[in-house]
């Protein structure tokens, strides 16, 4: 296969085509359930907060499982096995999980109208310095995931044989113009579009595909013969004795952090009611299915022989999928399979930046540079805020080498579960100080980033940012089990926050003042304080009235 | 208002039978996070190894059993 495949006419224009119905829906959106202004952050930033059961499904499932998620998995499977499915039960637990914390969440969030998770922090624990810490810590998690969708986007543009930098900067720049304009309601349309396109695509594809290739006896047996032949000892179709430990810790580690995200918490308190977070914490494991069929693409590539797209001299895994279609399908399908993964980067990116741009407003520029800021300035400077973060997203795929946002998303992830003690833990107790919080944070921060920094990866051959699994024998144990780094983190962050947390109630250092109420937890929309925002002006209209 | 006093009947923590139910929830992690459970070939569906079908098949028995929490902590229907 030549590196450099001429570009195919009918595929580029099904992308382009499918491209351009999605930007068109993204300006339209704008209009969509329209309210009265979208200058203020509960319409822009959270759509209203008036998604129901439905918009819901699609918003946080196009948040969640995004085009990184498409094209890495089934990566990680076609690099290492069975390891690399750890994926299907992180999303199996996740959910009821989320069953149980997100709707206290939503309850206390609505009651005091809360758009972040730092705002929910700031009443709870009545300290400024731990908000902060949850604003910064989610906005640095943040803006690698949101450059890792350009890497999704990249390894599409790669299979179809378009180079260079400037597809990239249009992708993202029309993605940047109707989030600025429509905020979420962009993506929550456009997520109808990705995942329509992309369940159509898996299901096409794990039909036809191992029809192709001799079926699943076949495609088993050929990755058999691939991780046979390698000298890794990790790697295999089934688990090494080493990685069993190192497999479900990642799963559960990955689940408990992906609700600490922001833009999971965004998709969240745009739902309407308790009931409807509930419902889809019951619904969204269909993505799963999808996710699972997805990952065993990577086997299929094996046996379809396919062979990573070499950029300056280093094989790019992420371009097996999209070689895999390019291969299998016929040309129009396979342009609307890249569609369906480019579309998919747009709307996690677009989720994701108004997450982070909503953190940025409300918990820095509102507390400490305009503290009298009005609902119209405060949209205005998330909207300039989505812009900054996606420019920086692009700017740092384009200077920096892919692999560095890659190993920025690693650190994000052990990061972003620093903060559980603030966010889960307080959804449920005051019993931690918030210095006492704040000590495992930065402790277990630095245990994170240390073990990160001393992971070699054997495979590659990266001395550090190796991978998620820290070797116990580090800690003088004598075994090759690995833990996922994250988790050992986490332990450490909730071992000091405990222990500081007795040293300052011993010491009878006061607990800042709680501005919320147990019953605040609980509460459904429509009941007492829970007002439910207008979805049409006609709506508006009657309740005035 | 009687709406007024019939909503607050179904604010507060749910009961003591009610958050029996949610340890149900349990049983997802239980069936998935051990892999030593499932970490087999055999035996294989349609070729492909218990380990992956296995796995898969705790997405449907999860959703079920998180309707059923669900189902069950439900306060005060209208």
């Amino acid at each position: 296969m030549t590196v450099f495949a001429a570009v195919n006419g009918v595929e580029l224009a099904v992308f382009i085509f499918l491209f351009g119905l999605v930007t068109v829906l993204g300006f339209v959106a704008a209009r969509w359930r329209r309210a009265k202004t979208l200058d203020d952050l509960d319409e822009w930033g959270l759509g209203g907060r008036n998604f129901g059961s439905w918009i819901t499904w699609f918003l946080v499932g196009g948040d969640l499982y995004t085009a990184y998620t498409f094209v890495a998995v089934p990566a990680l499977l076609f690099g290492v096995g069975a390891l690399g499915f750890f994926a299907v039960p992180y999303t199996i637990i996740v959910y009821p999980m989320v069953f149980l914390v997100a709707p206290r969440l939503w309850s206390v969030s609505h009651r005091h109208g809360y758009v972040t998770p730092a705002d929910f922090i700031r009443g709870r624990f009545g300290s400024g310095s731990l908000a902060l810490m949850v604003a910064i810590t989610g906005i640095v998690a943040t803006m690698p995931y949101i450059a890792l969708q350009l890497v999704g986007i990249e390894a599409v543009l790669k299979a179809m044989g378009i180079l260079g930098e400037w597809p990239i900067i249009i992708a993202f720049g029309v993605l940047a113009a109707y989030t600025y304009q429509s905020g979420l309601r962009a993506p929550a349309l456009i997520a109808f579009v990705k995942d329509s396109l992309i369940y159509l695509v898996v299901i096409v594809a794990v039909i036809y595909i191992p029809t192709q290739l001799g079926g699943f006896d076949d495609i088993f047996a050929a990755a058999d013969k691939k991780f046979s032949g390698s000298e890794a000892p990790t790697d295999g179709v089934l688990l090494g004795n080493a990685a069993v430990l190192g497999y479900s810790t990642l799963a559960f580690g990955s689940a408990l952090a992906l609700f600490l995200y922001p833009h999971s918490v965004t998709g969240v308190l745009a739902a309407r009611s308790r009931d409807t977070i509930k419902r889809n914490m019951a619904a969204l494991p269909a993505y799963s299915i999808v996710l699972g069929l997805l990952a065993l693409l990577g086997y299929m590539a094996i046996a379809a022989g396919i062979e990573p797209i070499v950029t300056d001299g280093k094989p790019d895994p992420n371009t097996i999928v999209p070689l895999l279609f390019d291969n299998m399908f016929p040309d129009w399908f396979a342009g609307i399979a890249f569609a369906a993964i480019a579309i998919g980067a747009l709307v996690p990116a677009a989720i994701m930046s108004i997450a982070a741009a909503n953190l940025w407003t409300r918990n820095i520029y509102k507390e400490y540079l305009n503290r009298d800021a009005t609902p119209a300035q405060e949209a205005r400077s998330s909207k300039l805020a989505s812009l900054v973060v996606k420019a920086g997203a692009v700017i740092v795929i384009l200077l920096l080498d892919p692999q560095f946002s890659i190993d920025l998303q690693l650190i994000g992830g052990v990061i972003i579960l620093q903060t559980l003690p603030a966010i889960v833990l307080g959804l449920y107790t005051r019993f931690f100080h918030a210095w006492g919080i704040l000590a495992g944070w930065a402790v277990g921060l630095a245990a994170g980033m240390y073990m990160l920094y001393d992971t070699p990866n054997a495979t590659t051959g990266k001395e550090h940012f190796g991978g998620p699994q820290y070797a116990l024998s580090n800690f003088g144990f004598d075994t090759k089990t690995t833990l996922y780094t994250g988790l050992i983190a986490l332990l450490i962050n909730l071992v000091v926050s405990t222990a500081v947390t007795f040293a300052l109630r011993a010491a009878k250092r006061p607990y800042g003042p709680d501005a919320t109420d147990p019953s605040d937890y609980t509460v459904e929309a429509g009941e007492p304080g829970v007002e439910p925002l207008p979805a049409t002006p006609e709506e508006e209209a009657a309740r005035t009235s | 208002m009687s709406s007024q006093r019939f909503t607050r009947e179904r604010s507060g923590p749910p009961g003591p039978r009610e958050a029996r139910w949610t340890w149900l929830l349990l049983i997802p992690l239980i069936g998935t996070l051990i892999p030593p459970i499932y970490n087999t070939r055999d035996p294989e569906l349609f070729g492909v190894p218990f380990f992956y079908w296995y796995q898969m098949v705790w997405i449907p028995v999860s959703v079920l059993v998180t309707v059923i929490v669900y189902q069950a902590t439900k306060r005060g229907r209208r």
